[in-house]
């Protein structure tokens, strides 16, 4: 196998996770991954050498992943009304997975960039440095979006359930 | 102040919930948590949210990952698609050396042919630099089309080149407000030159010029105070130039490589 996809085929699969973590869209987070490993390999001259392989990769995701947020921005939400009932109700909810799907349903409800301090501090691993890297903010910012992002999945998690709407005339 | 007498913040609270917390914190922030027990709880509680959000996200990592995520095959698929650049390129330089043997008209006016690949950049650079060196000092008219027309810049500047040219934006980063551009005669071609001034009126010009063949790193020449940052990607020419210090123009380089790049992808996700 050659070099260089010896050494970035290991961190594919969290490349996925933390895409299919953001969008919530199978398709949507493969072609993400597919298009930061096509710029990771053009860009593959201009990697400093010796520096951390996997932050810059996460870097070069989360990039393409913002520019794809702010042109869907541009260009209008385009979403069915279906895609939206599917994103809120998931096929398979086992009651014992409930607490679990409620984790992912709040995290879903963060803003965008609590969302991914929280997934690449908690489930990827990454220092609170590299963190800041990938996300191009002080590590003061990547402390107090973390904390943000835990008090509201804390107040979401525990809150009651909505109240049923009703109909007034 | 020695660090583990100072009061426990949110910060640590975090860095405790995360497992990284700097040992010379381990007491302070025990002795804090024994005090307030509700904080404690609170910190379990995100402590058992982490471990259920690793664990909802633990099969999406397990699974074998699509064919097209291949790293090994995307770079087969690359190295097919280079192979065949170099062989056009190939027969291009054929038909240059029959034109050139014919006396080939067009050498009247563009100066003699292009340097060759390899050193390629190196002829890009200096006609980079003749650029800076003539409109960067020009005070009354250093662009044809104002930073306040923009958009129209844009469009007229990528019809020219026949390609997308976004204007990278490098205000925020560092702090270089574009001034304006302007269209320059380049062989054969067209080039676009951008500039940008600092908050005291240093000038920094992004030279893009199509035509080039090849791929090459960022380059770095300096003449006088100039310094310039040259590459090439994809068939187009970039160089970055001004009175700078060269750690600090790389980055303008980088910023400006990565904004094309991004460009670059977008245009072939959108065929």
């Amino acid at each position: 196998m050659d070099e260089i996809a010896g050494l970035i085929e290991p961190h594919v699969p969290a490349l996925r996770r933390y895409a299919w973590a953001l969008l919530r869209d199978e398709a949507g987070a493969d072609d993400l991954v597919q298009d930061c490993l096509e710029r990771s390999l053009s860009r593959w001259h201009l990697r400093r050498d010796g520096g951390d392989l996997r932050a810059w990769l996460f870097t070069i995701l989360h990039n393409l992943f913002i520019d794809g947020m702010r042109r869907r921005r541009r260009e209008g939400l385009r979403v069915d009304i279906d895609e939206i009932v599917d994103l809120a109700a998931p096929a398979q909810e086992p009651e014992s997975r409930l607490v679990v799907r409620d984790v992912l349903d709040a995290v879903e409800s963060l803003p965008a960039d609590q969302r991914a301090v929280l997934l690449l501090v908690c489930v990827e691993d990454l220092s609170y440095e590299a963190a800041a890297r990938v996300l191009g903010v002080p590590i003061g910012t990547v402390m107090s979006r973390l904390s943000r992002a835990r008090e509201r999945l804390r107040r979401l998690v525990t809150a009651p359930p909505p109240p049923v709407l009703r109909r007034v005339k | 102040m020695n660090r583990s007498d100072l009061p426990v913040g949110e910060d640590d609270l975090t860095a405790h919930v995360d497992g990284r917390l700097p040992p010379e914190r381990w007491d302070a922030v025990a002795t804090y948590l024994r005090a307030n027990p509700e904080t404690e709880e609170r910190l379990a509680l995100d402590r058992s949210l982490r471990d259920a959000l690793r664990e909802r996200l633990r099969s999406k990592a397990e699974e074998p990952v699509p064919a097209r995520l291949r790293v090994a095959l995307m770079r087969a698929d690359r190295r097919r698609s280079w192979r065949q650049t170099l062989a056009y390129a190939a027969a291009a330089s054929m038909f240059l050396a029959v034109g050139a043997a014919g006396g080939w008209f067009a050498r009247d006016f563009t100066g003699g042919p292009r340097p060759t690949a390899g050193r390629a950049w190196a002829g890009l650079a200096r006609d980079a630099l003749s650029a800076h060196r003539t409109f960067s000092v020009e005070i009354t008219h250093p662009v044809e089309v104002k930073a306040s027309e923009e958009e129209h810049l844009s469009r007229w500047l990528s019809k020219r080149l026949k390609r997308r040219l976004v204007i990278p934006d490098l205000s925020d980063q560092f702090g270089l407000e574009l001034v304006g551009g302007r269209l320059l005669p380049a062989g054969p071609d067209v080039a676009a030159l951008l500039m940008y001034a600092d908050g005291s009126g240093n000038r920094l010009t992004l030279y893009v010029r199509c035509g080039e063949t090849g791929q090459t790193a960022l380059n770095f020449m300096r003449e006088g105070e100039v310094s310039t940052f040259a590459w090439i990607d994809d068939g187009v020419g970039y160089v970055v130039a001004a009175a700078m210090d060269r750690e600090r123009l790389q980055k303008v380089a980088r910023a400006v490589s990565q904004e094309f790049d991004m460009e670059a992808v977008r245009s072939r996700r959108a065929l």
